[in-house]
């Protein structure tokens, strides 16, 4: 059953600049209980993507396309509909366990705030039930009273904390931006941990957000890879990694340091991409990496690559990709 | 100067932050930051520090760079101690040793353009520089590190994250130091820009001579820019060594904890038992 | 290159865009508005008034407003609007210089507080803490009550108690800077704590003061008033704004635009600088937080 079904998304965004075009025609599929990774760098617009499915874009995005969720179109929905969804059904976990939180309430009421206001649950209940998420997101009591207060946690630990106060209303989907990127590798780890955990058992949706291709490997069953605001490729998580079609992907794929027991690269040097990503209000007409791309051909120039499938299950947007196997 | 000396030798450095007082009249209580840490740098050398938060890392490259003042230990940078020397010696020894930061928008005055902010060190080390060699000069670093000489008239803002990160380097380059001390200089990269400045280390580092402290959390980055590894955790050394040695047959549990928790591509995740 | 040149086009980045935003602020162009108006009034009138402002002529004495005399005369003939003029630059010259005393020895005193911590900054602060606990308005009165009234003595006054404002503005930005990367960047380049303080600090806190400058002047505007309404700052025949309000208070009845339109002028200039301050302001905190 599909959960979530985003289709032609496209976020404009007014800047004094004119209007610059954030998203451009993405679309992708989630299947309930399924994970997808959203992998990309910088100015992909994957955290535009977030937003937009939560309905929390800035004042100035305008947004065409349509998000169904539940069989309901989100971008169609007046902000009371939306407010009762956002927590309740839909939840995100941010970047930054720091402010996520706010710094003047205990952690046990911001997780028991959730719970009141949408489930309606009286105060001695809710509080039950914060006490018991937290215990299952690795903050048990006594050592983890539901009375400390932010400040009093790890990075790692408020992170967790974000997941419970995310778990609370027993969503169907739970969006995580980049939620590893600013802890220790050691929390980063538990957290990925503790976020597989919860999701089969509660048979949550997770649309993971990173630029992290490792992290999408090992977490994720389906994946998209966004650039300049487009999707350039998708599919199964296994069959992109064995096949790496479009050359961003590619490329991306060797800038990464390598597994620490892989063989060095020559002389030490990576592969990196030459060149920046595109000024969203200086985008190509034609293939938007065709400008660092090193199979980029005249055919790539006059218009954006339409998708191809290349396999069942995989898709690529790019008129030359690559058809052999990648070296991994 | 003898060439075969150390360039930089690090030794039992020890290093206490004062916290805020709890009580009225008892004395403030400490923080170590730093805890008996040595380490030898030859020239041209690279050296990778690695830890967590509050390993103490970054207060080590700031130490090493005479900005903080440790309670016991020896700094000694090109055989001199940095901290027995006189304010004007050591201002002079700076010309030796720079240091690129870890975020790029943070590390540029904004305010200045870019040649004025690339020639500082310049400009505060070395007296007497006419107004021509200094513009050569400033233009010879920005090309070393692939940005243009028409870039000096410009300002931070106008360039993206992974060039603003050049320019810093260019600005560690430019009295020619011996040592560059690099404090998660590409952690806040995307992982393509991150490819282009970790190459730019190693040409420059060929090309110049240039020995490295860099500090780092990501092992995959170490691997592929030291070639030495120091481990720390809550500011002791609990790991050192070449850094293939290190990364395959880890001594430390901690170590070994570290580089298990590495994201790997073709790898499932394994599951971390260790408490929150 | 696309685009006109148009005055935006020709400053730095930073300023061109502070320009293009200012433009389309209300408070800003209505502030900047009134200032260049006042200015400009101060202006003309060291060249020229309508009427000589200290020319008496009793048979027209306390004339309401009319073709000959804009604003009317006050109790000696004298011509209202030339003496508003009048004493547009008075409380300007006063305000600026007071200000400028505020600012030219805060500011530094606030950096140095900042730029060298420990005793030093102890020692500025508590001074600070000092000054500004006595009410400003009455100490300004017991100084010019001590040194004696008048015009100068009323600008080390006013001066006295900006010295504290500026000062503990500079150092709390100050403080926050010297934790940023790119002055330890300077650090690492071997300059010194004065040379960072002067080529880091100061540009960087700069639209900072100016908007506190914006702000201290009209409070300095109306403590101005406020002394010479007392009698304690310039002394007549020099005309100024707060002497004119004192001399009206009597002649309410009879002629009330004697007190309406110094007033006036005076709620206009304040309103005016405020609105200025709280749009420059807002011009420049989004800015300060915008990602780049």
């Amino acid at each position: 059953m599909t959960l979530l079904s985003v289709r032609d998304l496209s976020v404009t965004l007014e800047t004094p600049e004119g209007p610059a075009p954030i998203l451009e025609d993405v679309g992708f599929d989630l299947a309930a209980g399924g994970s997808l990774g959203l992998v990309g760098e910088s100015g992909c617009g994957k955290s535009m993507t977030a937003l937009a499915v939560m309905g929390l874009l800035p004042e100035r995005a305008v947004a065409t396309g349509e998000i169904v969720f539940e069989g309901r179109n989100l971008l169609a929905l007046p902000e009371g509909a939306l407010c009762k969804l956002r927590g309740r059904r839909l939840a995100m976990v941010f970047q930054e366990p720091m402010t996520a939180l706010n710094p003047v309430k205990t952690i046990g009421a911001q997780v028991a705030e959730g719970l009141r206001w949408h489930l309606g649950l009286g105060r001695g209940e809710a509080e039950a039930r914060a006490v018991r998420l937290l215990d299952r997101v690795g903050l048990p009591r006594p050592r983890f009273a539901p009375g400390l207060y932010p400040h009093q946690l790890s990075g790692g630990q408020r992170q967790r904390v974000v997941i419970a106060m995310a778990l609370a209303c027993d969503p169907a989907l739970l969006i995580a931006d980049e939620p590893t990127t600013a802890l220790d590798v050691t929390s980063q780890a538990a957290i990925l941990d503790l976020l597989a955990e919860v999701a089969a058992e509660a048979g949550l949706a997770l649309l993971l957000i990173t630029h992290d291709l490792a992290v999408v490997w090992q977490n994720t069953r389906s994946m998209i890879v966004m650039y300049a605001g487009r999707v350039v490729e998708r599919g199964g998580t296994h069959e992109v990694f064995a096949r790496m079609a479009h050359p961003y992907s590619r490329g991306l794929f060797a800038a990464s340091p390598g597994a620490l027991d892989a063989v060095l690269p020559p002389g030490r040097r990576l592969a990196a991409i030459p060149g920046l990503v595109p000024d969203p209000l200086h985008r190509p007409a034609g293939c938007v990496f065709a400008g660092r791309c090193p199979r980029a051909a005249a055919d790539c120039l006059p218009a954006q690559p339409a998708e191809r499938r290349l396999a069942p299950g995989h898709a690529v947007a790019c008129l030359h990709p690559h058809l052999e196997a990648t070296p991994a | 100067m003898n060439s075969t000396a150390p360039l930089l030798q690090v030794e039992h450095l020890t290093l206490d932050y004062r916290l805020p007082r709890r009580r009225l009249f008892a004395p403030p209580p400490h923080h170590r930051a730093l805890d008996d840490v040595s380490l030898t740098l030859a020239r041209g050398e690279s050296l990778a520090v690695v830890g967590e938060s509050g390993s103490g890392k970054s207060t080590l490259a700031r130490t090493v760079l005479a900005l903080e003042r440790p309670q016991a230990g020896r700094v000694v940078l090109l055989g001199r101690d940095v901290f027995a020397l006189p304010a004007d010696e050591l201002r002079k020894l700076r010309r030796h040793a720079q240091m690129v930061f870890q975020d790029p928008y943070g590390s540029l005055d904004p305010r200045r353009k870019v040649g004025w902010i690339v020639a500082e060190p310049l400009d505060a080390l070395e007296q007497g520089v006419e107004s021509a060699e200094r513009r050569a000069r400033i233009t010879e670093t920005l090309q070393s590190v692939g940005l243009q000489s028409g870039d000096a008239d410009k300002f931070p803002h106008e360039f993206s994250g992974g060039q603003r990160q050049r320019i810093a380097i260019a600005r560690a380059l430019i009295t020619r130091p011996a040592l560059i001390v690099a404090d998660e200089a590409v952690s806040a990269l995307d992982v393509s820009v991150q490819a282009q400045v970790l190459n730019l280390f190693m040409d420059l580092r060929e090309r110049l001579g240039l020995g490295y402290l860099f500090i780092s959390h990501d092992l995959a980055v170490v691997r592929q820019v030291a070639d030495r590894v120091m481990v720390l955790r809550d500011g002791r050394v609990v790991e050192e060594g070449e850094v293939e040695g290190v990364f395959r047959a880890p001594q430390h549990p901690y170590t070994r904890a570290l580089l298990a928790a590495v994201p790997r591509i073709g790898v499932p995740r394994r599951r971390i038992t260790a408490a929150p | 290159m696309p685009g006109d040149i148009g005055p935006g086009e020709a400053l730095a980045p930073a300023w061109r865009e502070y320009w293009m935003r200012g433009r389309s602020s209300a408070g800003v162009v209505i502030g900047l508005a009134v200032t260049t108006l006042l200015v400009a009034v101060a202006l003309v009138s060291l060249v020229w008034t309508p009427y000589q402002v200290d020319v008496m002529d009793i048979p027209v004495k306390l004339q309401a407003p009319s073709a000959a005399h804009w604003l009317g005369t006050d109790q000696f003939g004298r011509d209202v609007l030339s003496r508003l003029m009048a004493g547009a630059v008075n409380s300007i010259a006063v305000s600026l210089v007071a200000v400028g005393i505020g600012a030219g020895l805060g500011v530094p005193l606030g950096a140095l507080a900042a730029a060298r911590r420990g005793i030093i900054e102890e020692v500025v602060m508590r001074f600070n803490d000092f000054t500004f606990a006595f009410p400003a308005l009455l100490s300004a009165v017991m100084i010019t009550a001590i040194l004696g009234p008048g015009a100068v003595n009323s600008i080390i006054a006013i001066g006295i108690f900006n010295i504290p404002v500026f000062a503990r503005l500079t150092r709390g930005a100050s403080l926050s800077l010297w934790q940023r990367d790119f002055v330890l960047a300077a650090r690492v380049a071997g300059k010194g704590r004065t040379r960072i303080t002067a080529e880091h600090i100061l540009p960087n806190i700069a639209s900072l003061l100016i908007v506190q400058m914006t702000i201290q002047f009209a409070l300095a505007i109306l403590a101005e008033a406020g002394l010479s309404y007392l009698g304690l700052g310039t002394q007549p025949p020099a005309p100024s704004w707060g002497k004119m309000l004192n001399e009206a208070q009597t002649l309410m009845y009879m002629a009330p635009q004697l007190a309406i339109f110094p007033g006036l002028a005076i709620m206009g200039t304040v309103l005016g600088l405020n609105l200025l301050g709280d749009g420059l302001r807002d011009l420049l905190d989004p800015r300060l937080r915008r990602l780049r």
